[in-house]
């Protein structure tokens, strides 16, 4: 699926993953290819990428330490918007 | 016939002048070049979340909550947004002389206003019309980070004293930022919230929401205000800097002529010299070959 990770200051990630986490109201959610449309609101946590895309250097500076997957970086809170595999995570 | 060392003088102070707007031009399209690059970063957010909103706002009955609330203007906060610094045109006069129009036109109200930037600061502690509570005593300070996460700060304060009833009504007037040469003066409603614009759009995509569209919405709302005052921060910034690169552009242009005038001026009173004392000469030979 492809990913897009918005910030009101930059882009922090584009490009194709296949694994995403993200800190859900009501706890984590994952996501795997071809979701179904989806809008959600985001908690505070982590979001978890399983990705073969290089980090950009402002998503660098972000990450926080991954264990079980490529990137982590914490978020205070966002929205995300899945649509036709494309995954939008607006987020703060 | 003024003297030769005064036209000099005159001519290289002009010259010193033309430098120094000449440097300031510069300075003012490298940042010009950086604050657009801001606009252009945070527009994709912008435009999704407007996107999602609308979506959302399309499946909610109403989409009633704290902030839009309408209860009339009788106290109303007008956020003006200008610079820091000068020389910049009638950047900074446009923005108080549009909130003046705005006062007269809401004359009964209790107005105040919420200076962004130390010329609309100076200008409103004058006519005491200055509202900094809970602001800071600085609230221009945010241009020296200008950060999503310092305006939101500054948002989420508006937008509490909207809540607990301070105003009624809170505008934003700023710059919209057209191009290096032109500046729109805007004047948006801040709070109450108006209707999310095409609400009505496409209901073609059956989303699922998570945990409910009214909570969503809820929650989207403050985001999006707070997306709508770093915007208009942000354009008014780039404004700024274009606005000030117009400015110097003139000025140079302007020292320009004045020091070729200087010139000409200058070489037409040295050969007059020159030929004042050539004559001099020439007289003088001519007594004594009398």
């Amino acid at each position: 699926m492809k990913l897009e990770i918005l910030t009101p200051d930059a882009k922090l990630f584009e490009g194709d993953a296949s694994y995403l986490q993200v800190p859900g109201i009501d706890g984590q959610m994952g996501v795997l290819d071809n979701h179904a449309p989806l809008i959600t609101s985001l908690g505070k946590g982590s979001i978890r990428i399983k990705s073969n895309e290089k980090p950009t250097e402002l998503l660098e500076a972000r990450l926080s330490d991954a264990s079980d997957c490529d990137y982590a970086f914490n978020v205070n809170g966002g929205t995300v918007e899945i649509l036709n595999n494309t995954v939008v995570i607006l987020a703060e | 016939m003024a003297n030769l060392k005064e036209i000099r003088n005159r001519i290289s102070s002009v010259n010193s002048t033309m430098q120094i707007t000449s440097a300031m031009k510069m300075v003012s399209a490298a940042k010009l070049k950086r604050a657009q690059d801001a606009i252009t970063q945070m527009r994709p957010y912008a435009e999704k979340l407007q996107e999602i909103l609308s979506n959302v706002a399309s499946n909610v009955e109403s989409t009633e909550g704290v902030y839009s609330e309408e209860r009339g203007s009788n106290n109303m906060l007008i956020v003006a947004i200008n610079s820091n610094r000068g020389l910049c045109g009638g950047f900074n006069s446009s923005i108080i002389k549009e909130i003046s129009k705005i006062k007269s036109k809401y004359s009964d109200s209790n107005i105040k206003v919420l200076p962004v930037g130390k010329k609309a600061h100076e200008h409103y502690t004058k006519t005491k019309e200055i509202h900094l509570d809970g602001f800071g005593e600085r609230p221009y300070d945010v241009y020296s980070e200008l950060t999503f996460d310092n305006v939101a700060k500054m948002a989420d304060e508006v937008m509490n004293q909207f809540k607990d009833g301070t105003w009624d009504k809170v505008i934003v007037v700023y710059n919209k930022f057209k191009n290096a040469a032109v500046q729109i003066v805007m004047t948006e409603q801040f709070l109450p919230v108006l209707p999310p614009e095409g609400a009505a759009a496409n209901q073609s995509t059956d989303y699922i929401y998570e945990p409910s569209e009214e909570e969503i919405i809820t929650e989207l709302i403050p985001r999006s205000l707070k997306v709508q005052l770093y915007k208009g921060i942000l354009d008014s910034n780039a404004g700024e800097h274009g606005a000030r690169m117009t400015a110097m552009h003139k000025a140079t242009d302007n020292a320009k002529d004045i020091k070729d005038e200087l010139k000409l001026f200058y070489n037409k009173a040295r050969q007059a010299a020159i030929t004042n004392e050539i004559l001099e000469i020439v007289g003088g030979a001519e007594a004594l070959n009398g």
